[in-house]
């Protein structure tokens, strides 16, 4: 509040100590509100009794008090959602809207007792122990709200903190708890990172099969059995693989989504683990296992879409989790900041925001730096980075730097969440069966190494270096790539390669809502709009077609690093770039890189990154100290730099 | 000489045992914890089992107990571990500073931040703390002493984030005179105290942004202290004060501030003592101030390991808190051999 900070995190429940804050003639604002996908919720223990019983579960939905969480807990910054897609997301379906979808959970304790009455069980025989990761008075409270209703209901309800570690441990196996809250904040852009670690029950199939038919008797020519969901545009259809199921319904056309258990290969519930092989309520259902598994390699979001519509459904019916809700987001700034925005995953690019003239020029305390109209200052509320290495960064402030001092292949431009705009990838591209993936990286872009005051140019060759290593590195966030790129049957291509690719296969692109088959480089370059130059082209190989794949790229963590940097620098490489750039055929066989680059966080080339950040942002790091402060300085090489001209009028 | 030669040996020959038992407890009781370190470290519910095999591997998390406990305490002692959370090595992080060549970082480890820290609070704890004992002493039964004592007893009465808090909204939120975000470093480490080391670099600057940073959080630290002092002063002079050999030298004439001083002196030993005590226990005390005001010390390093259950990192400051400790005692009591030459060992 002495101005030295433009902005802050503040926490809801302390907004009104802040707002009206006035210094000169300025004061504290909060200009937006903004519903975030992060996604709050009790876990309850579906092993276990009573839990077990679908009934009880949609009786302690019943028993929530929501409107009291709201008000009392959150003061209105809490956006109610009944079921385990975010409502931004595709699936999610307003029930308020659409009567057909799902159950408009209120508190109704009238409903809540005959469903206990239904589900056929005695509460009165069933303690409850409700868990949150102690030092969040929030969750304590929403856990002791619970408490106090879910009592009235004949269960004996008690609430305990406990910390995060311990809370792993006693959540991993379904034996020890019963409930605990949680709140789920998305890694990409995609309902399948919802749907995949909050809901899926672990069942493992020999075969999941999509088929689009008009009428009913087609339906029972692929399922013995049919469960059937009404969404918009279609009835999702889901039934063991054979023939014979009955369907009633029409005026729709169907998704039929058939599979076969691979019983060997599923493991019982007693045996798995939360997180690893099942989802935390330790909930087991083999139809939306079905449909979570046929959502996640389908292609076409036409259908994809209706397919997490019934997920939705599924996850608001079936209640593994008492779904409670968004957080709304309302950062405090005094009123001479302006251009702030909030996207839902990546953090705000400071370039992008600007101050009043008449913005105060205060001391930070450090050094010689001070806050004035074009320094933006910021007092975050997420500790510190926990390293500058992207394929171990897997936290939001680190993100937040990464974003703002590298480029991903592709980003989402402000607060858009649903078009990627091209990156250091000026345009991409995949073929028919969707596993090969090809981005054209931009030609011209310079790394600035801070450290050494030298420049690296970034290719096609970094791209496929940059997300090789974090599948060979094996981090924290190493998942979202190993889970689905095979980086060693990954490779670069000139464009000369690339351009006979596209003269011999079916290669499809879409940009900007539209899907265009592409012949030829050019059209393909011509089609995103760019007459730049070019860098090579990297190929991605999946493992099986997964559209969510290109948000994957958008992640901070990925961010593009120069292969030649760490060559350049860790002793452990020096002198070895052409060795193994030669013995990866430069980019054709990448495999011949893990004789040079290791695994774990002992790695040298994270030791060094993690210290020694480089990248091709708007921003460089000019200095740090942990936990204390970190500047961030207008890269004079940034290939976008025009922007701020557009902007601004100026060139740092 | 000899004498004191032996002691030293003695005492720090009792270092290793009690070092042991102080890491070990910790150890033990991480472990008796029911908890998932490799979940927690990997990044909790996101984690993955690659990731998670990974961190029990580098960390012997898998193997007997025995074995983890030598693993973490020698790694920590040859500075070759990483908090599986910050990923620096855990003396960088505490001691040496994570600055390296020719790129950015800390100077200064987390304990020269609390060091500086109760230095600073302890200089409060001196200048005003003995006088003020001594004053009550002189003025005993007046209103002086009196309020002294009130004070005293506030001191010690008052929470530390209350005061702490208070000061914030006083000095910061409202005159806006001191700082409470960052924390100014000298551009290298000379003697390890940054206010001393900015000022023999030259960086006055510096000097005094690290003073205005530090100046409230460590008069909120030394508050109790002051009172406990001032107490422990009072009662020790009064002791000394009516001692028989003043009444001596006040029949030879000698003049009062002699006199304050023959008592004081005689009077140091409890002083000496409460000193030694206290400034332990500002060392011990950081975390809450450091908390309060923000500052990357190792109080609020020790509190980020627990959080983090980083338990390789809160054994290493566990570590060198307990050594601080000793060895303040150490100097306390050789201290006492200086300043009264009856005392042998």
């Amino acid at each position: 509040m002495t101005g030295a900070v433009d902005t802050a995190d503040i926490p809801t429940e302390h907004l009104a100590e802040v707002l009206g804050y006035k210094m000169d003639d300025h004061e504290v604002v909060i200009r937006k509100e903004v519903v975030v996908p992060e996604l709050f919720f009790i876990i309850l223990n579906t092993y276990k009794e009573p839990f077990n019983n679908v009934y009880v579960r949609q009786a302690l939905a019943y028993a929530t008090p929501y409107e009291l969480i709201v008000e009392t807990v959150y003061e209105g910054y809490l956006k109610i959602n009944h079921g385990g897609i975010p409502m931004m997301f595709p699936g999610y379906t307003d029930y308020k809207i659409i009567n057909y979808t799902a159950i408009p959970y209120e508190q109704r304790m009238e409903i809540a007792k005959k469903l206990i009455e239904k589900a056929g069980i005695d509460p009165s025989k069933y303690t409850i122990e409700l868990w949150f990761n102690s030092g969040n008075p929030r969750r304590e409270k929403v856990c002791t709200l619970l408490a106090e209703s879910w009592n009235k209901l004949g269960f004996k309800v008690s609430v305990k903190g406990v910390e995060w570690a311990v809370l792993w441990d006693l959540t991993s196996t379904p034996e020890k708890f019963d409930g605990w809250t949680l709140s789920w904040f998305p890694d990409y852009l995609d309902p399948d990172n919802y749907a995949g670690p909050l809901f899926y029950g672990g069942t493992r199939f020999k075969e999941v099969h999509i088929n689009i038919v008009q009428s009913p008797e087609e339906v029972s020519k692929y399922v013995k059995t049919a469960k059937v969901f009404d969404t918009r545009n279609y009835y999702v259809v889901v039934g063991e693989k054979g023939s014979g199921a009955k369907v009633n319904v029409s005026g729709k056309p169907f998704i039929v989504v058939s599979y076969v258990v691979d019983e060997e290969a599923t493991k019982p519930i007693e045996e798995s683990k939360a997180w690893v092989n099942i989802n935390p309520a330790f909930y087991r259902n083999v139809t939306t296992d079905a449909l979570i598994i046929a959502a996640r390699w389908e292609s076409n979001m036409d259908i994809r879409i209706p397919i997490y519509e019934a997920i939705y459904r599924a996850t608001n019916y079936e209640m593994p989790c008492i779904w409670l809700g968004h957080y709304v987001t309302a950062p405090v700034e005094w009123d001479w900041l302006y251009g702030r925005y909030i996207h839902p995953t990546l953090a705000v690019r400071f370039d992008l925001l600007w101050e009043s003239p008449d913005a105060p020029t205060v001391s930070t305390g450090i050094k010689d730096y001070v806050n004035d109209p074009s320094t933006y200052a910021i007092a975050p509320l997420y500790g510190w980075v926990r390293t500058f290495d992207p394929a171990f960064n897997y936290e939001r402030f680190g993100w937040t730097i990464l974003h703002n001092i590298g480029d991903t292949l592709v980003t989402y431009w402000k607060e858009e969440t649903k078009e990627l705009t091209p990156d250091l990838a000026v345009a991409w591209a995949h073929d028919e069966s969707g596993t090969e993936w090809y981005f054209v990286i931009r030609g011209g872009v310079k790394a600035y190494d801070p450290w050494h005051d030298k420049l690296y140019d970034v290719t096609a060759l970094d791209a496929l270096f940059t997300i090789w290593r974090i599948g060979r590195l094996e981090g924290d966030p190493s998942w979202m790539i190993t889970e689905f790129v095979d980086v060693n049957s990954s490779k670069v291509l000139t464009e000369e390669e690339f351009d006979q690719i596209l003269k011999e296969k079916t290669i499809t692109t879409y940009y900007r809502g539209q899907v265009k088959q592409v012949k030829s480089l050019k059209e393909l370059l011509e089609f995103f709009g760019y007459d730049g130059p070019t860098a090579g082209v990297v190929m991605f190989k999946l493992y099986k077609p997964y559209t969510a794949f290109i948000n994957i790229l958008a992640v901070p963590f990925t961010t593009i690093i120069p292969a030649k940097y760490l060559f350049d620098n860790v002793d452990e490489l020096k002198g070895k770039y052409e060795e193994a750039m030669e013995a990866a055929e430069w980019g054709k066989n990448p495999s011949a890189w893990a004789k040079y680059i290791g695994k774990g966080s002992q790695e040298p080339t994270h030791l060094y990154l993690h210290k020694y950040p480089i990248g091709t942002g708007p921003y460089y790091i000019k200095e740090y100290v942990e936990k204390s402060y970190l500047v961030l300085e207008y890269n004079p090489y940034y290939w976008n730099a025009t922007l701020w001209e557009q902007l601004y009028g100026f060139k740092p | 000489m000899a004498e004191l030669k032996r002691f030293l040996i003695r005492r720090l020959l009792t270092f290793i045992p009690t070092l042991i038992g102080v890491t070990f407890v910790v150890f033990l009781i991480a472990n008796v914890i029911p908890a998932d370190p490799a979940r927690a470290w990997a990044g909790g519910e996101k984690a993955s089992p690659e990731a998670i095999q990974r961190i029990k591997e580098e960390y012997h998390l898998d193997d007997p107990w025995y074995v983890q406990y030598f693993f973490l305490i020698s790694k920590i002692i040859q500075n070759d571990i990483r908090s599986p959370f910050t990923h620096n090595k855990i003396l960088d992080d505490l001691i040496f500073g994570t600055k390296q060549k020719g790129g950015t970082g800390s100077t200064y480890g987390r304990f020269f931040v609390s060091l500086q820290l109760a230095l600073i609070g302890f200089t409060y704890v001196v200048l005003i703390g003995i006088p003020l004992g001594i004053i009550s002493a002189l003025k005993r039964n007046t209103i002086i002493d009196n309020i002294v004592r009130v004070m005293a007893l506030i001191g010690v009465s008052t929470p530390v984030f209350w005061l702490g808090y208070l000061l914030i909204y006083i000095l910061y939120v409202r005159a806006g005179v001191i700082n409470i975000a960052g924390m100014p470093e000298p551009s290298q480490k000379i003697t390890g105290i940054m206010v001393l080391d900015a000022l023999l670099l030259g960086e006055h600057k510096i000097a005094w942004q690290i003073i205005n940073r530090l100046a409230t959080p460590a008069f909120v630290l030394g508050f109790i202290s002051i009172g406990i002092v001032a107490r422990v002063t009072r009662n020790s002079f009064l002791d000394s004060w009516n001692a028989d050999f003043i009444e001596y030298c006040k029949a030879r004439g000698l003049r009062k501030a002699k006199l304050v001083w023959h008592a004081l002196k005689n009077a140091s030993i409890p002083i000496i003592t409460i000193l030694g005590m206290q400034f332990a226990f500002l060392l011990g005390n950081a975390p809450i101030t450091e908390t309060v005001f923000a500052i990357p010390g190792l109080g609020r390093y020790l509190l980020e390991s627990i959080k983090n259950f980083d338990y390789p990192a809160l054994i290493g400051g566990i570590l060198l808190f307990a050594t601080t400790y000793m060895l303040i005692n150490l100097i306390v009591d050789i201290i006492y051999a200086i300043i009264d030459p009856r005392i042998r060992y």
